[in-house]
């Protein structure tokens, strides 16, 4: 038999692959796909248990379907609700975490423009990229989740049933993953052309998907419970209220129509969430289109940007207070406080961290019951707040530092900077110090509403010391110019080090909580937590000099030398036998 | 003087440069001339001392250069061949990094920038991030930053690079006008034009060997040839050259 020649690749389809791939890898340095590497670790961490939560609640499910036949529908509308939030959930931090190529970038137009291609083969074929992979990430999602529940809750039906409602999870996940993908897509080539606040605004989004994901997880086990009474006391069912103003509750109506359940208040929402997908499926095809010629005229006239005119004042101000006229120093909390504000890979590391954080704190108040009461009186629950943030934000602050950002750029401070001087470390604490007190300012702003302005004002000064105790140990822990060091692969070692966040939590968020709630009527304690903060900074300031010591750029040797050609060759080259 | 003494430079098995030795007076514009992968580049960054020489010493009027590399530093202006900066910053903030990191008066400092970048033509683009400027703006910006602090040594690795013809010929004057000024130069280039009008002496390097070391018209005069271009031919002999363009063109159409 003949072998068949080699078939060759249209243009849409090599564009497509192209496109696919731009998803998953960079060119730009290997850094960046380390990095990629080091987000995409915690993600899965993130996704899996968020995954298996909802599989774990339909034991609950079917526990409670046994005890309360009568309540079986309200139950699975429940659980479907939890899985439409999870598939809109996940498919929204995989959008997050892929955002830079959801839209066209100026690249992307420099490169394809020139080359004989029409625009629409381009953007069909990126079109069709971002629709495999919400189709990949969707459809597992759904077909997981959506498999052992209608098995569960099809099992008190018939077989039909099970088919049934087997279709309709997969249609109401699926259309609610393509919502929010495609509202994200529209939002991503929208703020495209917002010159100089697109990647604010990406930190911004990414920072709430993964709260989304983060207080999801939290949430979910909390949607569901069943208390067993025994003999004495009855078996009681506990279920959250969905708000009728969620966008969930469209695709719900989706799910209980193709289900059949009978209800105005389904048709509606099916109408709802079948119209709503439709627009935004429009508005994201519209706008990426739209997005492809207005990156084609920005390559050929870049001068038409608006440009970036300062950037981060207050934290820039702060830092230069603390500062003087040391200008090594100055040029390094600079240069360190631009990097963050103009960088989505630090922002994203910050944002990642402080969604840790509201994570936290919403676990915290959702062990309280349901009606605000609890939370609009001081307590360590509610206390915490502002601490918890500042301590996420400074853990995220540190692993920023260590995450490069135009790395070949750092022969700069290797070529014109002293190698050895205590004013990078002056500059890096004073750059985390800017950074961090607006920042917790911010956060504690958020307990006016529930305690009150004075009690809110009296309780910064408690936040604002923790972030300047944070802020002195973050720049502690660093010997070098952040973002001006490849990043170590391993360097997160998320799972020996658990224990130390766990710690550094109770020191920085619970005991200085608990402390101000001690503190509240009694000016003696108030004094000695000031003292404590006093010595507390004291100490960090005197690490902090002493470490300083110990700061360099690193030397020579930074285009290629020994230790260069002995991380190439891993092994083949025996150490010691360069310098022969 | 600059002087380069028996410089060695090994990556693995790879031999960049061996046993290069030369000198850089104040007051001329010494050239560094040879094809790809000659060992310019390498020479350069160990002159700038960026990478260490496997052996060789570079001094700086009769003291090693890497006894005291901060101070050694200190003295030198670099335009590195590739323009690596940070994308993110504008132009000015770029500069006042360097200036800073230079430790210059930051009053002073403001008004060299406002003139190097109204003279260099980037005044408009003030408000941009470097990730938007062309590849000439941005070699501009690394010749400002090189000669911020007025230098005693200024090292340009392939300088004009992305340059227009206008922004080149002032840069050309400015070079020339810098070795009047009594500093030490060294012009790292492919393009032998350029070294022939800027450069009052060269160094051939061929395989990280030096082939040829003189003025351009001592060099014309012993080889009996009429141009740096037919020197530098005649010493790099850059084999089968007529083979290889034909080479070329049959790639091209099959």
């Amino acid at each position: 038999m003949a072998a068949l020649p080699p078939r060759r690749r249209g243009r849409f389809e090599i564009l497509c692959r192209a496109f696919v791939a731009q998803f998953f890898a960079s060119e730009s340095v290997t850094s960046a796909m380390q990095l990629r590497r080091a987000m995409a670790g915690p993600l899965a961490f993130l996704l899996v248990p968020a995954l298996f939560m909802p599989l774990q609640m339909v034991t609950t499910f079917e526990a409670a379907a046994v005890r309360f036949p009568q309540m079986l529908e309200p139950l699975t509308r429940l659980m479907a609700t939890v899985f439409i939030m999870y598939s809109m959930v996940a498919v929204g931090v995989i959008a997050g975490v892929m955002w830079d190529s959801l839209s066209f970038d100026r690249r992307d137009a420099m490169v394809l423009g020139p080359l004989p291609l029409g625009a629409s083969t381009v953007i069909t074929a990126k079109i069709a990229a971002m629709a495999m992979l919400l189709l990949l990430v969707s459809l597992s999602i759904s077909l997981m989740t959506g498999v052992p529940f209608a098995l569960v809750a099809g099992n008190h039906k018939s077989a039909a049933d099970v088919v049934r409602h087997f279709v309709a999870h997969m249609a109401a996940t699926l259309t609610a993953a393509t919502f929010v993908y495609c509202l994200l897509v529209t939002l991503r080539a929208l703020v495209g052309g917002v010159s100089g606040r697109h990647v604010a605004l990406a930190s911004v989004l990414r920072f709430l998907l993964f709260s989304g994901l983060l207080c999801f997880i939290v949430f979910a086990p909390t949607a569901l419970n069943v208390t067993y009474g025994g003999r004495r006391r009855p078996t009681t069912l506990q279920m959250q209220t969905i708000p009728g103003w969620s966008p969930t509750n469209w695709f719900l109506g989706l799910h209980e129509w193709i289900r059949g359940t009978p209800g105005a208040e389904w048709d509606g929402g099916a109408r709802r969430a079948i119209g709503f997908t439709a627009a935004v499926i429009v508005s994201a095809v519209a706008t990426t289109t739209a997005g492809y010629r207005r990156q084609l005229q920005r390559a050929l006239a870049p001068s038409a940007d608006a440009g970036v005119h300062g950037g981060a004042r207050l934290q820039r101000a702060i830092a230069r207070l603390m500062l003087g006229r040391d200008q090594l120093a100055r040029a390094t909390a600079d240069f360190v406080l631009a990097t963050i504000v103009r960088n989505g890979s630090q922002q994203a590391t910050i944002a990642i961290n402080a969604a840790i954080g509201l994570m936290l704190i919403v676990g915290a108040l959702l062990r309280t019951t349901g009606d605000a009461a609890p939370i609009i009186r001081p307590r360590t629950a509610v206390l915490w707040i502002p601490l918890v943030l500042v301590y996420w934000i400074g853990i995220g602050l540190r692993a920023a530092f260590f995450m490069p950002s135009d790395l070949p750029a750092s022969w700069t401070f290797r070529f014109n900077g002293p190698l050895r001087a205590s004013a990078f470390w002056a500059g890096t604490r004073a750059a985390a110090i800017g950074f961090m007190v607006p920042l917790a300012l911010v956060a504690d702003a958020l307990l006016v509403p529930l305690l009150g302005f004075r009690a809110a004002a009296w309780h910064a000064a408690i936040v604002v010391a923790v972030a300047l105790a944070i802020a002195e140990a973050a720049a502690l822990t660093v010997d070098f110019v952040p973002f001006t060091r490849p990043y170590e692969p391993g360097h997160a070692r998320l799972k020996t080090r658990w224990p130390l966040y766990a710690i550094g939590l109770y020191v920085c968020a619970f005991v200085p909580a608990r402390a101000a709630l001690h503190a509240a009527g009694d000016p003696a304690a108030g004094a000695r937590i000031a003292e404590t903060a006093l010595v507390v900074a004291a100490a960090l300031e005197i690490a902090g000099w002493w470490r300083s010591r110990k700061w360099q750029i690193d030397p020579a040797e930074e285009f290629g030398g020994e230790s260069e050609i002995a991380v190439l060759d891993i092994g083949l080259v025996v150490p010691g036998a360069l310098q022969q | 003087m600059l002087g380069v003494h028996r410089l060695t430079k090994h990556y693995g098995a790879l031999v960049a440069i061996h046993d290069v030795s030369f000198e850089a007076r104040p007051g001329e514009v010494l050239g560094l001339l040879g094809p790809n992968g000659s060992g310019k580049s390498t020479t350069v960054k160990i002159l700038t001392g960026l990478l260490r020489p496997t052996s060789g010493e570079v001094h700086l009027d009769g003291a090693d250069a890497f006894d005291d590399l901060e101070a050694y530093k200190a003295l030198l202006g670099y335009v590195p061949e590739e323009p690596h900066l940070y994308t993110y910053l504008t132009g000015p903030e770029y500069l006042r990094l360097v200036g800073r990191l230079r430790q210059l008066r930051e009053a002073a400092l403001d008004d060299k920038i406002e003139r190097f970048l109204q003279l260099l033509g980037i005044w408009d683009d003030r408000y941009q991030t470097l990730s938007s400027y062309s590849k000439g703006m941005r070699q501009k910006i690394l010749i400002a930053a090189a000669v911020l602090h007025n230098p005693r040594i200024v090292i340009l690795d392939e300088p004009f690079s992305g340059l227009d013809v206008s922004a080149a010929r002032v840069l050309k004057g400015f070079v020339r006008a810098l070795a009047d000024e009594g500093k030490i130069v060294v012009f790292s280039s492919h393009v032998l034009e350029v070294v022939e009008q800027v450069c009052s002496r060269v160094v051939i390097l061929k395989d990280g060997r030096i082939v040829g070391h003189d003025s351009v018209a001592n060099l014309r005069a012993t080889l009996q040839l009429p141009s740096l271009d037919a020197v530098f031919a005649s010493l790099v002999a850059e084999e089968r050259v007529e083979e290889r363009t034909l080479g070329l063109l049959a790639a091209m159409r099959a």
